[in-house]
């Protein structure tokens, strides 16, 4: 799915400084969606660097904080969607850089990089509907929103998922209290 | 006529002060492999890993203090699509080096209904553990893995312990022969 | 919540992206600014300045970006070993104690 967006002849000029500090807010975000989509830091960053690139082309059409936030979103998932396509994902990929680190409160230091394979193992729509609920906090209603899906769709998919990752869970990572 | 039946020897890893020959028939099961796994990790690397592990908090500290003195580690693990995909000689003529002088079978796991064999071997230099090897077969996945160095595998097993699993002792223990 | 759900949470909690995202974003928006907004002086003096600023304070840790990038992979690599030697490790436990059991 392609997402363009045009930009506005003789749009409203955005300090660099204002977009920077726009871009720090949200690039964690950004990087985290595309990061969990593709598990390829490298690949990533391109998407994330693509996506902020597109922003500020569009920022002036945008009206609010919170449409920046729905916007980068929606833009970051479906660009995700387009990367994933092109590239043939493994579960493993050893030739890629490393996750960044992220402190884990996990007694098991390896259960958050099993279950980040896991996720990133599955159907592209499955996968992005479980980064947005539970990365970005989504509710359905909202995740709709975002991939233009019905809402009840979104919740089946949901369930799907998890069900989906429950199995995978169990057959990879011998899991019994997931 | 007598088949004649060659393992071609392309890797030759060292462990535990003995190289292991790795059939060139297994590197070649990447390509036949829906999933592939290949891990070497030489001296240097577990350093500059070990640089990047935390000493003090809790979860890297416990991985620091595992691989503190292991000198390399191999992995290579394939899991394929359908069954029969890996040559049982090339399994047989592999694990027979495990029956050199030093190493011991501490656990060996066969399931005829599941057509799955786990072994598990560590090599002794004298009291101390001086490397480990894992053999885990099953219809459609192979996983081979080789440490060089002391590793002691209960507290490696205990490393993901986090899964409904009660943490259990590791099977028979092993008990090293007194001097 | 479920202690999948839960686990999943923490698991994808988010993560910032490589030091200096932003410098280089700022230094390609700095140098394709011009190919696809109209000419605005104002706009571009300060997206180079900031992309100099930002480039500058970048310089310092490419180096070290370098051996952090190389440790990373090490680590991750070391990470992914002893995931799966733990694993099957614990698969022979669990075979070990279902044939006890018997």
């Amino acid at each position: 799915m392609n997402v363009t967006e045009e930009s506005p002849a003789g749009g409203m000029a955005i300090s660099a400084c204002e977009f920077a500090g726009i871009v720090r807010e949200h690039q964690a975000m950004v990087f985290s969606i595309a990061y969990h989509y593709l598990h390829d830091r490298l690949l990533a960053e391109e998407l994330a660097q693509d996506v902020f690139l597109q922003l500020h082309q569009a920022l002036p059409r945008l009206e609010s904080p919170a449409h920046v936030v729905f916007w980068l979103r929606k833009v970051a998932s479906h660009r995700a969607i387009d990367y994933g396509r092109k590239r043939k994902l493994r579960l493993v990929s050893l030739d890629r850089a490393p996750e960044p680190a992220v402190a884990s409160k996990s007694e098991d230091p390896l259960l958050g990089e099993r279950l980040r394979k896991l996720v990133a193992s599955l159907p592209e729509k499955f996968r992005i509907l479980v980064i947005l609920r539970f990365q970005e906090g989504l509710e359905p209603d909202e995740i709709a929103g975002v991939l233009e899906m019905p809402v009840g769709t979104v919740k089946s998919q949901l369930q799907r998922s998890l069900a989906m990752l429950r199995e995978k869970a169990t057959r990879y990572l011998g899991g019994g209290v997931l | 006529m007598k088949k004649i039946f060659a393992v071609v020897i392309l890797i030759c890893l060292p462990v535990a002060g003995q190289e292991i020959k790795v059939p060139a028939g297994f590197d070649e099961l990447g390509a036949k492999a829906k999933e592939s796994v290949n891990i070497t990790l030489d001296r240097d690397t577990l350093a500059m890993a070990g640089k990047f592990l935390s000493g003090d908090k809790g979860n890297d500290a416990k991985l620091k203090e595992l691989v503190a003195g292991v000198r390399a580690i191999y992995v290579r693990s394939f899991e394929f699509d359908k069954p029969n995909q890996y040559s049982k000689k090339d399994l047989d003529a592999f694990r027979a080096q495990f029956r050199a002088p030093g190493w011991s079978k501490i656990v060996e796991v066969q399931s005829k209904e599941d057509n799955e064999h786990t072994e598990i071997h560590i090599k002794k230099d004298g009291k101390q553990i001086a490397g480990l090897a894992i053999i885990a077969a099953e219809p459609e996945e192979l996983t081979l893995v080789l440490i060089d160095g002391p590793m002691d595998p209960s507290k490696l097993a205990e490393l993901g312990g986090n899964f409904g699993i009660p943490r259990i002792e590791m099977g028979p223990k092993v008990s090293l022969p007194k001097d | 919540m479920s202690p999948l759900e839960d686990a999943l949470r923490e698991a994808l909690a988010r993560r910032e992206p490589p030091a200096g995202f932003d410098q280089r974003l700022m230094s390609r928006i700095a140098s394709e600014g011009d190919r696809s907004r109209p000419h605005n002086r104002h706009t571009r003096r300060w997206a180079l300045a900031a992309a100099v600023l930002l480039a500058g304070l970048g310089l310092q840790q490419a180096h070290r970006q370098r051996e952090i990038h190389r440790g990373e992979v090490a680590k991750q690599r070391l990470v992914t070993a002893l995931e799966i030697a733990s694993s099957k490790l614990q698969h022979a436990q669990k075979r070990v104690l279902e044939i006890a059991d018997r």
